[in-house]
Parts: C-alpha cells; sequence; structure tokens
C-alpha cells in the first residue's frame, strides 16, 4: 500500500522549471532515497512534501490526506535538516519539548517521551546541554530525537550527513537506518552522494533536471541504469555509441570507430537500430591472448583506486576503456605501456534509451 | 613593532577617555569653576545639583521622554527589520533607504520640518510631539542594529519550529523573537542614550514646560561655569556603569554593532 504519493507534482520559478511530473508511491516503512547532483530538483520535492513549497500544480497524499494545500505545521512530517537547525538558546530536552508542547503534549507524557527518544538515540546524559556543547554527530543525533519524538507519519531526510566528517558518515548511515527501522517510521532521504543511498536505501529515485530518470532498487540501478545520465551519475561506465548490424546471428554492435562489440542476440530484435551501449569497468577482465572474442589493447594509465587499480585501456580500435580489476595476493599491479587483451560477458552490456528527445524538448 | 602598535593603541585610547577622567576629576574639586587637576576634595556639586529642582526635574523628563521614545522606536524598529530581512517586499531597497534617513538628515533640519509640521497639528511644546520626534529621530538606529543581528539569524530554525508543528504565533515568540533579542537590545539601550543626548531637535520643539537635561545643562553653562555640570556628567556615567556595562556585556558583543 503507498503511504506517501505524489502525483504529477510540478514547481516552476517564473520560466524556470524546477521539479517536472514527479510521480512517486513510497510504500509504509519504505525507506526512498531521491538521488541527483545540485539542481535536480531533489531539495525543492522535500521541501515540497514539508510544506516549505507550495507546487505549482499537482498532489501530495500522506495515507488517505490530500496534503497538497495544509500549512508546514499541520502535516506531521518530521524533517532532518542538512544543518540541523537546533534551536541555540534552548537545552537538548527543550529543543525535544518544543514539538510536544506545540502539540499540547501532558507533561507526564512529554517527560516519558523525551526519555525515550533520548534513549533511542543514545543521548541520555546529555540533555541538559546547548547544542554548541555538542559534537557534529550529537547534534545530529538530537535533530533525529527532535522528530522522532512526535512520532511523525513520515520523516524527511535532507542531506544530513554532509556536514559530518567521513567516518562518522558511514557510522551515521547505519544509526539512521537502525532507527528507521526500529521506528518503523516511513522515510524520504535526499542525497547527492550516490554511496550513502546505495547503502542506505530500499530505492533510489534518481533525479536529472527536475525529473524521474529511474526508480528502482540499488542493484537494478547499478546494474540496469535506463539513460547514460543514469549509468554515468551512479558508478563509472564505458559507453560505446553504435549501430546493431542486422542479419549477424550472435548479435553485433559497431561502434562509430569501426570496433564490434558481441550482444547477446535477443537485446538486437528489441532494440532500435542506433544505441548507446554500456559496459561497468568491473565487468571487464584481463584475459590470454588466445581468449574468443578478446579485443586487444594497451595500457595508457594505471591508476590507485586503494583495494582496485583503475586502467585506461586503449583499443586497436581508438577506443579507450576503463577497467576496475581487484588487487589480488602475490600478483604485480599491471603497468603503463603493457599489452593486454580484454573481454567481457556480453550479458553484462547495458543497453540505454537515447536521451536525445530530452534535451530537445527542454531547450 | 608590536611594541609601537601598544603605545599607539595606548594613546588612541587615553585620547577617547581623557575627557571622561577631566570631567569626573573636576566634579570633585572645591573651586567654583572647573580646574584640572582638581585641588581639595568635595561633595558640593553633587548636592547642588540634587537641590536643583529645575535640573532634577529636566533630569526626570529626559528618562521618561527616553523610555516611551525608546518603547516605540524599539517595536517600530524590530518589525521594521524583521520585514526587510525576511520577506521580499517589492522596493525593499527603496523602503530600507527610507526608514534609515533619518540618520542622515543634519538635525537641524529635521528640526525645522517638525517644527512646521507639528505647528499645523498643534504638537509643539508638548510631550507626545517630543516623544514623536525622538521616536523619529532613534529608530533608525534600532533597524540598523536588529537587521544586523537578524543577517546572521539561520531562517531554517523558523522552518524548523514551523516542522515541529509550532504555529505563526510561536514561532515568533519562541524561536525568532529570543534570538533576536541581543540585537534588539542593543538597539534599545543605542535608540535610549540617543533621545537622553538629543539638543537640537528638542530645543526647537520643547517649550518652557518641557526642558529636557541636555537643555537644561546647555543653559546652564550659558550663565554659570560651576562643576554642577561635572557632577551631572558623573552621576550619568556612574549610571552607565551600573546598567549599561553589565546589559551590553551580557547580551551584545561587538559583533552586532
Amino acid at each position: 500500500m503507498a503511504y506517501l504519493t505524489l502525483r504529477k507534482l510540478n514547481k516552476r520559478y517564473g520560466a524556470t522549471v524546477a521539479v517536472e511530473d514527479i510521480d512517486l508511491e513510497v510504500a509504509a516503512g519504505e525507506f526512498v532515497a531521491l538521488l541527483g547532483p545540485s539542481g535536480c530538483g531533489k531539495t525543492t520535492t522535500l521541501r515540497m512534501i514539508a510544506g516549505f513549497v507550495p507546487p505549482t500544480s499537482g498532489e501530495i497524499r500522506l495515507g488517505d490526506a490530500d496534503v497538497t494545500h495544509l500549512p508546514a505545521h499541520r502535516r506531521n512530517v518530521g524533517l532532518v535538516f542538512q544543518n540541523y537547525a537546533l534551536f541555540p538558546h534552548m537545552t537538548v530536552r527543550a529543543n525535544i519539548e518544543f514539538g510536544l508542547k506545540a502539540h499540547h503534549v501532558d507533561s507526564a507524557q512529554t517527560r516519558e517521551r523525551v526519555r525515550s527518544v533520548l534513549a533511542l538515540v543514545g543521548l541520555s546524559s546529555q540533555e541538559d546541554r546547548y547544542p554548541r556543547e555538542l559534537s557534529g554527530g550529537q547534534q545530529q543525533r538530537v535533530a533525529l530525537a527532535r522528530v522522532l519524538a512526535l512520532k511523525p507519519d513520515l520523516l524527511l531526510f535532507d542531506e544530513p550527513l554532509s556536514n559530518l566528517d567521513a567516518k562518522l558518515r558511514v557510522q551515521m548511515r547505519q544509526e539512521i537506518r537502525r532507527l528507521q527501522r526500529e521506528v518503523g517510521v516511513t522515510a524520504l532521504f535526499v542525497t547527492h552522494d550516490q554511496e550513502e543511498a546505495m547503502t542506505m536505501a530500499d530505492r533510489i529515485v534518481v533525479l536529472d533536471r527536475g525529473r524521474i530518470a529511474q526508480i528502482g532498487s540499488p542493484a537494478e540501478i547499478y546494474d540496469r541504469p535506463r539513460t547514460r545520465f543514469v549509468a554515468n551519475f551512479i558508478g563509472t561506465s564505458n559507453f560505446f555509441e553504435g549501430v546493431f548490424l542486422p542479419g549477424s546471428p550472435l548479435g553485433i554492435f559497431r561502434c562509430a570507430s569501426g570496433l564490434e562489440i558481441s550482444i547477446p542476440p535477443e537485446i538486437v530484435a528489441a532494440s532500435a537500430s542506433a544505441a548507446t551501449l554500456a559496459i561497468r569497468p568491473e565487468k571487464i577482465e584481463f584475459v590470454n591472448a588466445k581468449a574468443p572474442g578478446s579485443l586487444p589493447g594497451a595500457i595508457r594509465q594505471a591508476t590507485q583506486l586503494g583495494s582496485t587499480m583503475e586502467y585506461l585501456v586503449e583499443l586497436g580500435s581508438g577506443d579507450r576503456v576503463i577497467v576496475h580489476e581487484q588487487k589480488r595476493p602475490r600478483v604485480p599491479v599491471r603497468a603503463a605501456g603493457e599489452h593486454v587483451r580484454i573481454a567481457w560477458h556480453p550479458a553484462d552490456c547495458v543497453f540505454l534509451q537515447s536521451e536525445k528527445e530530452r534535451s530537445d524538448d527542454r531547450v | 613593532m608590536r611594541f609601537l602598535l601598544r603605545v599607539l593603541n595606548g594613546a588612541i585610547l587615553l585620547y577617547l577617555a581623557a575627557p571622561i577622567f577631566v570631567v569626573v576629576a573636576t566634579a570633585f574639586g572645591s573651586s567654583a569653576y572647573p580646574i584640572f587637576p582638581p585641588q581639595h576634595f568635595t561633595l558640593q556639586w553633587f548636592h547642588q545639583f540634587w537641590g536643583n529642582p529645575e535640573l532634577r526635574d529636566a533630569l526626570r523628563i529626559s528618562a521618561l521622554l527616553g523610555s516611551v521614545s525608546t518603547l516605540l522606536a524599539t517595536s517600530i524598529g524590530t518589525l521594521s527589520a524583521l520585514a526587510l530581512v525576511r520577506y521580499r517586499l517589492p522596493g525593499k531597497t527603496a523602503i530600507s533607504a527610507l526608514l534609515l534617513s533619518p540618520i542622515l538628515f543634519p538635525a537641524v533640519v529635521l528640526a525645522l520640518a517638525l517644527l512646521v509640521a507639528f505647528q499645523r497639528v498643534g504638537l509643539t511644546q508638548t510631550f507626545t510631539g517630543l516623544v514623536a520626534a525622538h521616536t523619529l529621530l532613534i529608530t533608525p538606529f534600532v533597524i540598523r542594529l536588529v537587521m544586523a543581528s537578524l543577517a546572521e539569524f539561520d531562517p531554517s530554525l523558523e522552518e524548523a519550529a514551523q516542522n515541529l508543528g509550532a504555529t505563526w504565533s510561536r514561532t515568533f515568540f519562541r524561536v525568532t523573537l529570543p534570538l533576536a533579542l541581543p540585537g534588539i537590545l542593543a538597539g534599545a539601550v543605542f535608540a535610549f542614550i540617543m533621545s537622553f543626548d538629543e539638543l537640537v531637535v528638542t530645543l526647537l520643539l520643547a517649550g518652557p514646560q518641557l526642558q529636557t537635561l541636555p537643555i537644561r545643562i546647555f543653559n546652564y553653562v550659558q550663565y554659570s561655569s560651576d562643576p554642577s555640570i561635572s557632577a551631572i556628567s558623573t552621576c550619568l556615567i556612574v549610571a552607565w556603569l551600573a546598567i549599561g556595562i553589565p546589559v551590553y556585556t551580557r547580551f551584545l558583543s561587538v559583533k552586532h554593532l
């Protein structure tokens, strides 16, 4: 059952389109990430759901209720801000009590709720401190406790981890997910960090220039990107522009450079003649000289990525391909200049929808 | 180099503070006119000041006038500053310039304009007229100081309050106002001092019944040069030390100015 529903949601500022025809259904208890580069409309979408930005058109439904025109303070939606937005003149306890008082919760229950949310986020001993006396991670927890105390119907996160250092960020990802599961609240998480979206979300909504580019599980988004934008924004990809050659039994894709790539035959039938083919760098492997279907080339550049190596391989056709290879025990890494052969399994190729019509109608 | 800077800083501080030392010192000297350094300690000038009903009356009028004007100016100024900082108003720059314009007018010009206007509506030589004039003079300072403190104010705090279920009024009284308070207090303190100190405009608008302390002092020094004036000044300096400085250090810092 859909808990949060966005229907044909639009936001325009004069002639500028910030959000265009967003349709989204989020199930109860689900954790969904809104992912995209800055300016893609993800924060505007979040602010429309929170009630700070009135939509130009469209509908926002929470459960059975249409909340599109409800003022922000009447929506039971908790928002965790990027800068936490804790009240600096109030203690941790007063920050948490603020919302409970606004909702006229009686004092006995207020005490009990403050106690339980502080225990939930592990800050029971800090209730008399002021926000400025807390670390970034602790402030983050208070911000979370403050909205959880109200038992919100929906939790919204606006890039809440971007002000934390790298180690703490990874720790808070798990912490937020744990709390969200424990409370069982539906959550929408805005981020520009693909890794954050991949590790935290049940489903990812990728936004590109105000529109939804793709919705899917992290695995679907990564392994089966639908557009070049998605394939490029999430992880790294090699792209080949070309045409399918008709009549070949195995399926041949010919690039402009003359390079010919074998593909699963069922794709040929399903696709238009011109297309973009994408292959992830880690799906490509170095093979022996005699391996059938392998392509010869030379390493032009070798880059350390830590546990993996990134090689830039120039093929005989002139195409350049990025290859990621896991480092292995007692195997030396390859060096620039080395002659190699590379190969991949045809099933790992992904064919992308053309984005041409998309860019045309936006001029 | 550092030593030279210290000497220079010391010289500047001395230059700024020297008049205060001289005034305070002469208030305690026994000669009939202010001389420095003073000879023979006495408190007679303080007695003379307190024993002078005209001066005491003037002090009362100035305090009352300053308080009422400050209250009005702080209310108007705070709301104006909020509107100017927070909301996207058409013609915002023009409104802002207009609200701050009394600062730029020479006081005499403003005083003449007010005199002409007040004569038409019968406000000259009235307490109401003086309050109106002082409010006009000091409101721009409140606006400036509150605007400066609001510029640091994070608007997402107000959104957070609304998100937590607070209505407009709860957000204003529990979040916006407490956080803007240092700026508002700075404005109020400044406004009161400005009003208490004002001579030019008051001189033209006040009647014989409404002689403020600056007017009395001004008249007094024209025919008498005894150190009573030094005694009054010393009292004011002490009052500032006792009330102004604690308020200042508690709520205001240089960044708000």
